[in-house]
């Protein structure tokens, strides 16, 4: 124990004090900042969405041209919903033509006359912000409306019998937005913390085998000891840096993010994540980094020279990646059943990235959680003296590259 | 307390590293461990000290496998192995803590050796601000901290200047005269020479010299003659059928084959009125035995 909490202080200080670990904390910290800034720009807040009509033309010109009058009433229509309209005569055509090429946010609206007239909308391009779907929907109801007129229908019976049919979308499930949201980003959270971490891990070991500090290391602590230590402290160093990351964030968010704010309309609260969550959420991380940082640690003491880490890493990579995949976009597809959605919730590798999503949506059980995390827990014990043996093989030896072969035949 | 390495064998696919390697240790000491270079004197080291898997034989002290829990052993490898990154002192009382030593001792014990050894205005430096002896001085720090019982050092002489060199020598001299058990793996003949009473002599992974040093030269007998004369003494040599090894600004060295030849020799010189300034008759050299009975192996 003696020689595990020394390789673990030894570890962690000396990562904390590298210039990447401040530099990448800061980077960190200045884009939080910015994203906490994206609501109070961009966001909407209860007061603007409440007291203010919607208005979807506002800030987009359209050039109209309707000179047999095809759709009566059409260019007030488009200016009640907020567009700047210019009334075009057939000669101004070519020049509105090229005004449109240049600004994404006009559109040249060209109605063709006959029994059932036609409509051509023009824009910059198709990442053009004007919808021509909108443009056809309003023009359309003005057309319709002048032709109920005609047939001798009043104008209330005319609103009345144009309007849209209210439409309420509800959830048979008990997916929760926040939760939803909440679970992507820790997946990917997660996903980078593995990788990070776990090659940190691999990149220490590496150092001091090809630096030869491993020589002084080994004669006098057990490599188990230095091992678990330094995959100990890197999840450490990875907490500490989530931590601040965490902490710096809250309180962003407390101080810059209004009230009540939404984003697409999902609300940025953690409203649905509770004690229990935060705590199983919490060992996923720790158990789920401690199996890939093992592995990590194995590739590191593979290797002979530091270049070489990263072609160590690729089949470590590999599996971090395809477990990630497996785990995320089983959860975003949202099926509960199948076998690529049992392998997310309970294989050891893919589990820490598909079952805390799972856990703030309510699409996964506590219980379910629990048998996760035990089947986990199994796979890390195991893995640890698999990794141990590997290690205690490979970190005294230099010369090509190990294969995982190479490691299993050494004694 | 002894320690005992017996049949001690490592092969590297086709290749003995080390082949059916015997030697022992029974009493506090210096004990040289020679060869060429690929010899199998880092493979010897390493199987002795539990980092390396021995295909056959074993290493034990007091009958016991050598293992960090058994036996409280210093190793300073051939090649550096320190953190370049991380100051000094910091990094030797880690190493001490791993070993087992509780902190406040363990900067004692780096504070108290740093001095011996001339390196402690650089406690709170980065190991790469220092010089390379400097270095070795602090990697030979880092294997002696714990008041280890056996200290194996694997070339610990290369690249130091004389005065470090001097240094160096002073602290395994101390070391020996306090009872430790010191193996020393070294190029350099003249300290192994003038420190390890048994050595053995490695060649291509076998034993080619093993026992006490003075056995050794003795088994060689009296073969080498030095002389300083005033004139020229080479035509009596000649005659006397001495064959000259080396010459020097005010000596030269002769090849004999005893004493007796030597005896002739000076009372050739005599009988001419040539009378020598200098008359030494000597066993060959530990750098002249490994030289004759590496190139005999060949």
């Amino acid at each position: 124990m003696k020689q595990f909490l020394a390789v673990f202080r030894f570890t962690y200080l000396e990562a904390v004090r590298k210039k990447s670990f401040r530099v990448t904390t800061i980077l960190l910290l200045v884009v939080i900042l910015a994203a906490c800034l994206v609501p109070k720009l961009f966001g909407d807040t209860p007061s603007e969405t409440d007291n203010a009509a919607y208005l979807p033309g506002e800030g987009e010109t359209i050039y109209y041209l309707d000179e047999t009058g095809a759709i009566p009433g059409g260019a007030e229509t488009l200016k009640a919903c907020g567009y700047a309209v210019e009334i075009l005569q057939k000669a101004d055509e070519a020049d509105a033509r090229a005004r449109v090429a240049d600004d994404g946010s006009a559109a040249l609206v060209a109605v063709n006359g006959g029994e059932r007239p036609t409509i051509t909308v023009t824009v910059k391009n198709f990442m053009s912000g004007l919808s021509s779907g909108t443009v056809s929907t309003l023009l359309s109801g003005a057309w319709s409306a002048a032709r109920l007129a005609e047939a001798g229908m009043d104008a209330a019976a005319i609103q009345s019998t144009l309007a849209p049919l209210a439409c309420e979308t509800k959830s048979a499930g008990a997916l929760n937005p926040v939760g939803y949201t909440l679970g992507l980003v820790l997946s990917m959270v997660m996903f980078f913390a593995v990788f990070f971490y776990g090659y940190g891990v691999a990149n220490s070991i590496a150092t001091e085998k090809t630096s030869r500090v491993m020589e002084t290391l080994i004669v006098s602590a057990k490599p188990t000891s230095i091992l678990t230590g330094k995959c100990a402290a890197m999840g450490a160093v990875g907490l500490t840096q989530m931590g601040v990351l965490g902490a710096f964030g809250m309180l962003c968010a407390h101080f810059l993010i209004p009230q009540g704010v939404t984003i697409g309309g999902i609300p940025l609260t953690l409203e649905g994540l509770t004690a229990l969550n935060g705590l199983y959420l919490v060992l996923f991380f720790l158990v789920g980094y401690a199996m890939y940082s093992m592995l990590g640690a194995v590739c590191g003491a593979s290797v002979s020279r530091i270049e070489d880490v990263n072609v160590a890493m690729m089949p470590l990579s590999l599996l971090s990646m395809i477990s990630f995949y497996l785990g995320y976009f089983t959860f975003i597809a949202g099926r509960t059943g199948g076998i690529l959605e049992i392998l997310a919730r309970y294989l050891p590798f893919a589990a820490p990235f598909g079952m805390p999503a799972r856990l703030l949506t309510g699409a996964a059980t506590p219980a379910q959680a629990a048998l996760s995390l035990a089947i986990m827990l199994v796979t890390l014990i195991a893995l640890s003296a698999f990794s141990a043996r590997l290690y205690a093989a490979g970190v005294m030896y230099y010369g090509k590259r190990l294969t995982l072969r190479d490691m299993l035949k050494m004694k | 307390m002894s320690l005992e390495v017996r049949n001690l064998t490592k092969t590297y696919g086709d290749v003995r590293a080390v082949d059916h390697l015997s030697f022992e240790m029974p009493a506090p000491g210096a004990f040289g461990l020679i060869g060429t270079n690929g010899a199998g004197k880092t493979t010897t080291i390493r199987m002795m000290l539990g980092l390396l898997a021995a295909d056959e034989g074993e290493a034990t002290w007091n009958g016991r496998r050598i293992s960090r829990d058994t036996l409280a052993f210093g190793y300073m490898p051939e090649e550096r192995g320190i953190y370049m990154k991380i100051p000094v002192a910091e990094q030797l009382v880690y190493f001490a803590m791993l070993r087992g030593m509780r902190k406040a001792d363990a900067r004692a014990a780096a504070a108290k050796w740093m001095d011996r050894l001339g390196v402690a205005e650089y406690a709170a430096k980065n190991a790469d601000k220092l010089s390379k002896g400097n270095q070795q001085k602090v990697q030979l720090v880092a294997a002696v901290i714990n008041d280890p019982t056996l200290v194996v050092l694997d070339e610990p002489f290369g690249g130091l200047d004389p005065l470090n060199t001097d240094v160096l020598r002073e602290v395994i001299g101390e070391m020996v005269a306090n009872g430790k058990y010191v193996i020393m793996s070294s190029h350099q003949m003249a300290v192994v020479e003038d420190y390890c009473e048994s050595l053995v002599l490695l060649h291509r992974g076998r034993a080619v010299l093993n026992g006490r040093l003075r056995d050794i030269k003795a088994g060689y007998g009296h073969t080498n003659l030095i002389v300083s004369c005033r004139e020229d003494e080479r035509p009596a040599a000649a005659a006397c059928g001495l064959i000259p090894l080396e010459s020097r600004a005010d000596e030269r060295e002769y090849k004999i084959t005893g004493d007796e030849m030597a005896h002739r020799f000076l009372k050739a010189l005599v009988d001419d009125g040539n009378y020598p300034d200098k008359f030494e008759i000597r066993e060959p050299s530990l750098h002249e035995i490994f030289v004759e009975k590496v190139g005999d192996n060949k």
